[in-house]
């Protein structure tokens, strides 16, 4: 089974000869997904994320006849908005020293989840229980499972969006996955 | 093909397949599952499902959080402007401020030489009478005749003033750039070139003035007769300060350091042909051949009448320079020559 319909691709050759229908079709057909996903990375601004958005478009146009046809046009398009982003911000904060995402993780209170008041359970819902346990995990857990979950990308593109192996990523869902089961009794 | 009857929970919720067909079925995705031969009443199928439901059910604000149509289309009209063929060049922010603060020095640059009065304006006040100016705005040289029947090839790009009608004691013109004078003799009114920093004088005679505004140097060459050269009696203590020109002579003025350097110029000709009498030499005494080449060319040469008199020349002058001639004359006795305040001076030990 392929998560890519081969319409992807005709489309992404049609482009790179450019054909401006096929690029307005590669970004109305990618756009929202990558809207949430670049205001998760950095809900700084919203405008901050369109800027994103629209060089990572006009570079691929700029580029067209240069680059390769990706496997997967989706997590192509959000490995170029998240390396946009992080250059952004990294020229922006550039004075200061940054913490790889290994030390993020080790850093992420675990005991955060404790606090969460056990007898409020009943009085919210089942959705919102579950949205604040996962608005607790580790930033690259979440994204990890956003990545999986409601993207719907392989764990091998999940891997290169976040620019680590397949192993990593299906790790970080697995820990996450624990994690709930855990504190849910699932 | 996976033995999916052996998986766990996690094993499942790890398989790319799995996941895939509950996100989103598709038809070769039903087929894939159902020759799967796996037991879908399995425990930790069921469990799977029911993990990755609540996982998905807990980011469904993630998943709504969606792009309006509005935003769509302004993002999209932004990135086709961008994407329209430009032809002006790229300026990034920062450039923008150095390029508007460049903007802002230029334009007092251009306010400070705007009020400052131009060295040519202030020569203008040395005329009188109402003033002519004629410029060359054209590529060729241009030929103006003066009051006093004077002549001025004026070079482009320069410009000359003069009176409509000349003082009775003095002939003045005021000079930006390069002419060439061929002037009217007349012993009684000297006759005076003002240009940049540099006042030229003669009585009669052919010059050159070459006195651009933006130029370094005032350059002043003579081609027949005398012209003393000096500061403009405005700018200077004193005019003693000049130099005096003899044909084949140039003054250099060196606008910055206020300098004069006196030069003979590089390819200086024959003033007085008739003095040229001989080419061909055969044991001709040296001193005899380098008094002919000074009258002949008008330039002074410094030599030692007594340590070169027993120096002979055999040879002969084609169509050498006159710097061409010094040479071989030089070389023939084991000397050389140098030029010093636009002198010709000879160096040998004797023959």
């Amino acid at each position: 089974m392929t998560l890519q319909p081969s319409n992807d691709l005709l489309q992404w050759e049609a482009f790179k000869k450019g054909d401006v229908d096929a690029y307005a079709l590669i970004y109305s057909e990618n756009v929202s997904a990558m809207y949430r996903f670049g205001m998760s990375l950095a809900s700084l601004s919203e405008y901050f994320v369109f800027d994103c958005i629209h060089d990572v478009f006009t570079e691929i146009w700029a580029k067209r006849t240069t680059i390769s046809t990706p496997v997967n046009v989706k997590s192509y398009l959000f490995r170029a908005l998240k390396n946009r982003m992080q250059n952004q911000i990294l020229r922006r904060e550039s004075k200061f020293t940054h913490l790889n995402d290994d030390n993020f993780d080790e850093l992420w209170d675990e005991a955060v989840t404790q606090e969460l008041d056990m007898d409020q359970f009943d009085s919210i819902s089942k959705e919102e229980l579950i949205h604040r346990l996962i608005n607790q995990l580790p930033p690259r857990q979440q994204e990890a499972l956003r990545l999986r979950f409601i993207e719907n990308l392989e764990f091998s593109e999940v891997a290169n969006v976040m620019s680590i192996n397949r192993q990593s990523a299906q790790n970080l869902v697995l820990r996450a996955v624990e994690k709930l089961r855990k504190t849910l009794f699932l | 093909m996976q033995d999916y009857t052996m998986f766990t929970v996690s094993d499942f919720l790890m398989d790319d397949k799995f996941v895939g067909q509950h996100l989103k079925p598709t038809h070769e995705s039903e087929v894939f599952w159902k020759e799967s031969n796996l037991d879908l009443l399995n425990k930790d199928y069921l469990k799977a499902v029911e993990i990755l439901n609540t996982l998905v059910l807990g980011m469904k604000n993630y998943e709504t959080q969606n792009l309006s149509e509005e935003a769509k289309t302004f993002i999209f009209q932004k990135i086709s402007e961008t994407n329209k063929p430009k032809f002006d060049v790229f300026v990034s922010p920062n450039l923008k401020i150095w390029l508007g603060a460049a903007a802002v020095i230029l334009m007092s640059v251009a306010i400070y030489l705007a009020q400052r009065k131009s060295i040519y304006q202030t020569n203008l006040t040395h005329i009188t009478d109402q003033i002519i100016e004629t410029k060359n705005t054209l590529n060729i040289d241009m030929l103006i005749h003066l009051p006093d029947g004077s002549a001025v090839k004026l070079a482009p790009k320069s410009k000359l003033s003069y009176p409509a009608n000349f003082d009775s004691n003095k002939r003045v013109v005021i000079l930006s750039g390069k002419a060439t004078f061929d002037v009217a003799k007349d012993a009684s009114r000297q006759f005076l070139v003002f240009a940049n920093e540099v006042t030229t004088k003669v009585l009669g005679t052919r010059f050159v003035v070459n006195a651009y505004e933006n130029s370094e140097q005032v350059e002043v060459t003579v081609e027949e007769g005398k012209v003393s050269v000096y500061k403009n009696k405005i700018n200077a203590k004193n005019e003693l300060t000049g130099v005096i020109l003899l044909p084949n002579q140039q003054a250099i003025f060196d606008r910055q350091s206020d300098k004069y350097n006196k030069n003979i110029i590089k390819l200086p000709s024959i003033i007085d042909n008739k003095k040229l009498t001989k080419f061909v030499f055969d044991e001709d005494s040296f001193v005899e051949v380098l008094q002919m080449i000074e009258e002949a060319y008008g330039i002074e040469i410094e030599f030692d009448e007594v340590l070169l008199k027993n120096c002979q020349v055999t040879g002969s002058f084609e169509n050498e320079s006159l710097f061409q001639k010094l040479d071989i004359l030089t070389k023939t006795i084991g000397g050389s020559y140098e030029i010093v305040e636009g002198k010709i001076i000879i160096n040998a030990r004797g023959c």
